[in-house]
């Protein structure tokens, strides 16, 4: 029976399988096989082992005889299926980037992952972190997706910010690129690109030309060969994975060059994240022309869309009805009947279903059932996952108090004279020149109102663009194609002659006020720091000179600079001797400066959303201080005196964040702008004009909340969500450090003889690694081609210094971080899915009750499965129960798959579970949970089965949609061709017309094969945890 | 699923100053705790002495008042003491570790091991450079047997009765069903059970490697090579030698340089202090001790140097660790003093005629010592080592067994000439090693 080659494996171990050798010797009447287990050999007693017919062992029959197996099967079996997986209860990007953690920004990622257009517009108010969720959905794409080539499309003053947060923040290495580098990118195919690359554009940077589709061939430049280019690879193949649109109410007007970018770049990604701090008002085709851009099927016309909204809206009633305690499921479903009733609902499967089906809400669990009820109702809408919107008065984290004050400072007559000689200056070179767009105007008296004496020594030496300044002040992005030389000349050849700009600095008014606030409080508080904000360059290395003469020492944070902003930031915070960050606000973004508590307007941009994103740095996340102290200086009888008072003060902007308005601010600001600078205003006409202005945004304001109350149809239900995001934080629904170590460490130990594997501290997951040869060059071939390049130094055969780290940090550094994303993870996953590897499917586990205060001491048998279901899209679940054995009750999927996912973390061998426990009761009630896992599947099966017609019908209708949009629009151009008599391309745009006829074919026919739903589900493990 | 039997081992380091134990099974090992017994600052070590009372009943517990001490109990027989009062006390002393760690391991383990028949096995140490005295090791056999048998004869374990045990002349005949199989006795020589932990572990690599154990009283310094051969384990040794350049040694050496003999008198079992704590007690700076230190070091240096030359000029001159590094594990009561493990840090760092890699014995998964920090787990590793079964420790192939290196072939015991590259392995790579082919053989 027991001959060479023969598989055994041990009766008291029977996860560990191995081969007899043929070898054996004798010890008094005990014989003992050699056994090779793979990693090593052994001698085991003849009593010890027992032959094994085949790997895939019936988990039924291993449990009649109680044939326990260990923790590390447990964990080998589940980080496999999770590491290799999709799996929709998982968040992969939880806990894995170097960010804290908040609840609500997991739930953009949650609603992408349910979005029916693979698009989301994320329209959170300013200051909770929109640029960290688009950098989390791109992190979720990475582990499910392996998704590769992502492109962030930002104004231009931003591109260094966005730079700097991928890598650190996502350890994502990104290039800027302009419109000629793009293109290259695009050319190659995506998933050729490295691992953890990134591209940034500017908007204007891509921003086709006019005329672009004319076939003029002098017009040749790189945008508009990048816009042809991206035209005519449109609905084929992407050419990018994510597409993240930052400020993207610059894309709003349709009309426009920058819309057109958009709908290029849409046109060839496979995915779109849109980030802007937009409102939410359904009434204004702003909204619209966003969402058109996300889902561009679903909102291809103006006028459908309130019909849609109409039909959802028994349903929003529905949902609310569920969640609502006094209603009862007979009263939500009359809701689902009416909302049946209308015409776009009526082939709903899901709402077919959900009526037909007899729901129980009350009972034990009622309000699991109700959130569950809500949560279905909710995915019947299709359009309920476009949007994800957090207002900061739903983020409970934190709270502060604003303190503003603020200082007028009276000229003298010196600074009056002078200020009164730009302005007119300016008005006289408008004039002369015509020129009606304020904004650049605008330029030389915003940099006096900011600091008389920068101003006046920067118009002697380089003069800048005025594009930084105009961005930070007035909230416009003219990107860098202007220049204000000859503006600057005329005020120069004009004003300067008679200007005595020593005296400028000697009496400088506004910094000797300045200077007076500040020693003081620095004085008071020998500890604390102070943030100084200005938005012209010049002001922030006139003040740190001046600072300096004074004795104080300070910090200056412009874009651009040698350092990272970080480091900067690091020493700054770390040398108690500086005291002062002379900062502009955009250079500031994205680091922490909440160790401030008091920040200085040293000069006001005219644009309220400017002024609340200063505000926002300290006021964040992360504030200590129950108070912040907000000190503005503005000059006397001035305009900006003016608006201080008649805009500022009225919004209430220093006591409170003003919300997103940010887009329609922008709009009244800039027409502001314009009439202020350019038209000769007396200043009762120019009260009169902020007035209106004033009014104009305080009923903006007041629209918006009523607005906000309706716009529900397009958010999903952030309690819901919600909810999902603290259980998945809380009950570890992710991949930890330990899983990734244990993986790692079973798979060296299994198949890499001769490995080191040496931990450098006890309580710390640092390893000395290497791996041999043979093994070592595997991972190399992995690496190159999966191009993984430059993330590991394994693949030398070396000895690399590794920490297990679920995180994604930059390269570089001396230790190797080994996350999910790591190289060698992923090569392990692959291999292992190669060689078809079996788990032994049945575990003992015991765990103290300190680990699951949730669950009582007990001993559960429990048993898990995995789902997947193919449709429209491919998805796994693990699903569990576990029952008790004292009481015979079954606990909830949620509790069961909470127990099973404590044990593997926290639990520990149960050696003697075989002889502890009675065989029969055990097999009985692992019975009972595969009949409740069989009644779950059933259930879910059906639902998404539901689901996923629901999708293919709407997709089918989008697909027409599409392809009548298309036909029309090649029609349109067709007619023009004809009366212009271009009658050599009509052939050529007929052939197109076929194109988008026969894409449609190929379309329709892979949705009909993907209407198949079909679905199955593994047994994954079983097993007994002792509670103790 | 009653009474399935169970195999046990018990792996006993009888030590000139602690014995440790370690029982295993395949699945898990055990590090028996001696609680109040033990050493104070590691209650996995118990001191290698006990009491007697004036009815020659023994006790493990010291502090037993009206009682005798007994120390040395190693000692003495590794001097050739072979007295039956001696052999008796060390019978009595290992019957008393033997019921303790049986004792220990239900009160702790009954639910695993409660309802099964167990199979024991006894795996005991035995210095290395005695391991081919026969007189002796038949003693040692003489007495381990001779304590399991009185271990299970009565709960109190009496002096006289071991004697008689020793003698022969007691009946046990009763007790029968609970001895040991002679064969289930397994002796080791300590080197080897040090390496079984290693070579058992997934960090295990092959070829050339050196061990350092600072005892007490001696340095030993094996270099040695790591094989597998048909499923087997072997080690040849290529050089080893020990030197009275222990712990014990160091410290009188460094109170003879300070002319401070008579004010304080080093004891073996005495506590290492740390350079600091000594150049505290003696009051001087912890350069000036460096320096005085400084003669000790090179001799110790020297020692493994000499041994590595050798074994490079004659042994195994084509091993590859010569190029990649000869991996050293430190180990023994003292691999903790700074003399000894600073010592080999600074030859990995600085460089070394002979280029050496440090390794660590990290305490392995299998063993369940809750109250073991992971830096204490080299006290316990050949022990540890000796918790395996008997036919899976390795064998020892001894220095004057192996001949010289010829420019062909490495070290072997006559017959075939190994490769000297894959060490007969045939190489682990996926085409075999690149010397022969695979074949392991030249």
């Amino acid at each position: 029976m027991f001959t060479k080659g023969t598989k055994i494996r041990l009766v008291s171990d029977p996860g560990r399988v191995g081969f007899l050798t043929g070898k054996d010797r004798q010890r008094g009447e005990t014989k003992f096989y050699q056994v090779d287990f793979g990693d090593a050999s052994s001698y085991q007693p003849d009593y010890e082992i027992e032959l094994v017919s085949d790997d895939h062992s019936d988990v039924f029959e291993l449990l009649a005889e109680k044939k326990f197996g260990r923790l590390t099967d447990l964990r080998r079996n589940l980080s496999h299926i999770q590491l290799s997986g999709r799996l929709a209860n998982l968040v992969y990007s939880m806990e894995t980037t170097n960010t804290d953690f908040y609840a609500y920004q997991f739930k953009p990622v949650l609603s992408f992952l349910e979005s029916p257009s693979n698009g989301l517009l994320i329209a959170d108010e300013v200051g909770l972190g929109k640029t960290i969720e688009a950098g989390l959905i791109w992190t979720e794409l990475r582990a499910r997706y392996e998704a590769r080539r992502l492109l962030v499309v930002c104004p231009a003053m931003l591109r260094e910010k966005w730079k700097d947060e991928l890598k650190t923040r996502f350890g994502v290495d990104a290039s800027i690129v302009d419109a000629d580098e793009l293109l290259e990118v695009l050319r190659r195919d995506r998933h050729e690109d490295e691992d953890g690359r990134g591209y940034i554009c500017s908007v204007q940077g891509l921003r086709p030309p006019r005329g672009w589709r004319d076939d003029d061939s002098s017009k040749d430049s790189p945008r508009r060969r990048l816009a042809r280019y991206m035209e005519e690879h449109a609905d084929f193949e992407s050419l990018i994975d994510l597409l993240i649109v930052d400020e993207a109410h610059y894309l709003r007007n349709p009309e426009s060059q920058t819309a057109k970018l958009g709908q290029l770049l849409r046109d060839v990604s496979e995915n779109v994240v849109l980030l802007s701090a937009t409102p939410i008002n359904l009434k204004e085709d702003d909204l619209f022309h966003l969402l058109n851009l996300v889902d561009p099927d679903s909102f291809d016309v103006k006028e459908v869309f309130p019909l849609v909204l109409m039909a959802n809206e028994p349903l929003q009633r529905a949902r609310s009805a569920a969640l609502d305690k006094r209603s009862t499921f007979s009263e939500v479903k009359e809701l689902l009947e009416e909302a049946q009733s209308h015409e776009l609902l009526q082939g709903s499967a899901q709402l077919k279903g959900l009526i037909e089906s007899d729901i129980v809400i009350n009972g034990p669990n009622e309000i699991s059932n109700r959130i569950n009820l809500a949560n279905r109702i909710e995915r019947v809408n299709l359009l309920s996952h476009v949007v994800s919107r957090t207002r900061k008065v739903e983020v409970t984290e934190w709270k502060v108090v604003r303190e503003p004050f603020s200082e007028f400072v009276d000229m003298n007559e010196e600074e009056w004279e002078f200020y009164q000689s730009v302005t007119d200056a300016v008005r006289d070179y408008a004039a002369v020149n015509d020129i009606s767009e304020g904004f650049m105007l605008a330029s030389p008296q915003r940099q006096i109102s900011s600091s008389m004496y920068a101003a006046a020594m920067s118009w002697g030496g380089a003069t800048g663009d005025g594009a930084e300044e105009l961005y930070e002040d007035l909230g416009l992005d003219i990107g860098k194609n202007r220049h204000l030389s000859p503006l600057i000349s005329h005020i120069s050849q004009s004003v300067m002659d008679g200007v005595d700009i020593r005296a400028l600095k000697r009496n400088d008014s506004k910094y000797n006020r300045f200077y007076k606030l500040i020693a003081d409080y620095l004085d008071s508080f020998p500890e604390e720091k102070v943030v100084v904000f200005s938005y012209f360059r010049a002001t922030l290395s006139y003040l740190a000179s001046r600072l300096n003469e004074a004795g104080i020492k300070s910090t200056v944070l412009v874009g651009g600079m040698k350092k990272t902003k970080q480091q900067v930031i690091d020493e700054f915070r770390h040398d108690p001797t500086a005291r002062v960050l002379l900062s502009s606000e955009v250079a500031s973004e994205g680091v922490d400066l909440q160790f401030c508590r008091v920040l200085v307007n040293y000069d006001l941009p005219w644009n309220p959303m400017k002024v609340e994103q200063r505000i926002g740095r300290i006021d964040r996340i992360g504030q200590k201080a129950n108070k912040i102290n907000i000190w503005n200086l503005c000059y006397a009888n001035t305009i900006d005196h003016r608006i201080h008072e008649r805009l500022f003060e009225r919004l209430g902007i220093f006591e409170r964040a003003l919300g997103g308005m940010e887009a329609i601010l922008g709009e009244n600001i800039k027409a502001l702008t314009n009439d202020l600078i350019c038209r000769d205003l007396t200043e009762e006409q120019q009260n009169k004009r902020i007035d209106q202005t004033a009014l104009a945004i305080e009923r903006i304001r007041q629209d918006q909340s009523e607005l906000e109350k309706q716009a529900s149809h397009l958010i999903a239900h952030g309690g819901y969500i919600l909810e999902q995001v603290h259980a998945a934080h809380e009950f570890k629904r992710r991949i930890t450090e330990e899983d990734l170590f244990v993986y790692v460490k079973d798979y060296l130990e299994k198949f890499c003889q001769g490995h080191q594997f040496h931990q450098l501290k006890a309580d710390e997951l640092v390893f000395d690694v290497r791996l041999p040869a043979k093994s070592a060059a595997a991972l190399d071939d992995f690496i190159r081609r999966k191009k993984l390049f430059g993330k590991t130094r394994l693949s030398t055969g070396e000895t690399v210094r590794c920490q297990f780290l679920n995180k994604l940090l930059p390269t570089g550094s001396r230790v190797e971080g080994v996350s999910q994303f790591h190289p060698l993870i992923r090569f392990i996953c692959e291999d292992l899915k190669s060689r078809n590897e079996a788990f032994y499917p049945l575990v003992a586990i015991e765990l103290p009750s300190s680990a699951v205060t949730q669950v009582p001491k007990d001993v559960y048998v429990f048993a898990v499965y995995l789902w997947s279901f193919t449709g429209l899209r491919l998805e796994e679940e693990l699903r569990a129960r576990a029952v008790s054995l004292s009481t015979g009750q079954v606990l909830s999927a949620d509790q069961s798959w909470e127990l099973i996912n404590f044990a593997r973390i926290e639990g520990s061998d149960w050696l003697s579970a075989a002889a502890e426990l009675d065989g029969q009761v055990v097999e009985k009630l692992s019975d009972d949970c595969v009949a409740e896992i069989e009644r779950d599947y059933k259930q879910v099966s059906r639902n998404r089965s539901d689901e996923n017609a629901d999708r293919i019908s709407f997709q089918v209708q989008s697909a027409q949609r599409h392809r009548n949009r298309q036909l029309d629009m090649h029609q349109r151009v067709l007619e023009d061709m004809r009366t212009a008599g271009k009658k050599k391309l009509i052939p050529a745009r007929k052939g197109l017309i076929n194109k988008v006829n026969e894409r449609f074919e190929v379309q329709l026919e892979s949705l009909k094969s993907k209407s198949e739903f079909s679905h199955s589900q593994f047994e994954v493990c079983f097993g007994v945890i002792s509670i103790t | 699923m009653r009474n399935k039997k169970q195999q046990l081992v018990i792996g006993l380091d009888f030590g000139t100053a602690f014995t440790k134990v370690v029982i295993g099974e395949t699945r898990q090992a055990y590090g028996v705790h001696f609680s109040k017994f033990g050493d104070e600052g590691n209650q996995y070590l118990l001191p290698a002495a006990m009491a007697i009372d004036s009815s020659g009943i023994c006790t493990l517990n010291l502090d037993s008042p009206k009682t005798r001490g007994v120390r040395d109990l190693k000692m003495r027989m590794l001097e050739g003491d072979f007295s039956l009062d001696s052999k008796a006390e060390s019978v009595a002393y290992l019957a008393l570790v033997l019921q303790y760690s049986r004792k220990w391991l239900f009160s702790k383990q009954k639910r695993i091991y409660g309802r099964n028949y167990l199979d024991w096995n006894l795996n005991v140490g035995l210095p290395t450079h005695n391991y081919h005295d026969e007189e002796l090791v038949q003693a040692y056999r003489d007495i381990v047997h001779c304590a399991w048998v009185v271990s299970v004869t009565n709960s109190n374990v009496n002096l006289e009765f071991a004697k008689r045990v020793l003698e022969g002349k007691e009946d046990t005949g009763s007790n029968q069903d609970r001895f040991i199989h002679p064969d289930a006795i397994g002796l080791f020589p300590e080197f080897v059970a040090q390496v079984t932990g290693y070579v058992r572990s997934p960090q295990r690599q092959e070829d050339l490697h050196a061990l350092m154990d600072v005892g007490a009283g001696t340095v030993d310094v094996t270099v040695f090579n790591v094989y597998h051969r048909d499923g087997e384990d072997f080690y040849p040794i290529f050089s080893k030698s020990v030197k009275n350049l222990g712990v014990f040694f160091h410290t009188r050496f460094r109170l003879e340089e300070l002319k401070y003999q008579g004010r304080w008198t080093p004891h073996a079992q005495d506590r290492a202090l740390s350079n600091r704590e000594f150049a505290k007690k003696v009051r001087i700076s912890q350069q000036q001790l460096a320096e005085i230190d400084r003669p000790f070091r090179a001799k110790v240096s020297r020692q493994l140097n000499d041994e590595l030359r050798y074994t490079k000029e004659k042994r195994y001159r084509m091993s590859r660790r010569w190029e990649e590094g000869v991996p050293i594990f430190l180990c023994g009561g003292g691999a903790n003093v700074e003399l000894y493990s600073g010592l080999i840090d600074n030859l990995e760092e600085r460089g070394n005629p002979f280029k050496i890699i440090r390794k660590g014995l990290p305490k392995p998964e299998r063993l369940q010592a809750s109250r073991l920090r992971a830096e204490n787990f080299d006290r316990l590793s050949v022990a540890y080592g000796l918790s395996f079964d008997a036919f899976d420790i390795g064998e020892i192939e001894k220095a004057d067994e192996i001949e010289d290196d010829t420019v062909s072939g490495s070290a072997t015991k006559g017959g075939p000439i190994f490769c000297p590259v894959c060490n007969g392995t045939g190489g682990a790579m996926a085409h075999g090693c690149y010397k022969c082919g695979g074949s392991g053989l030249i």
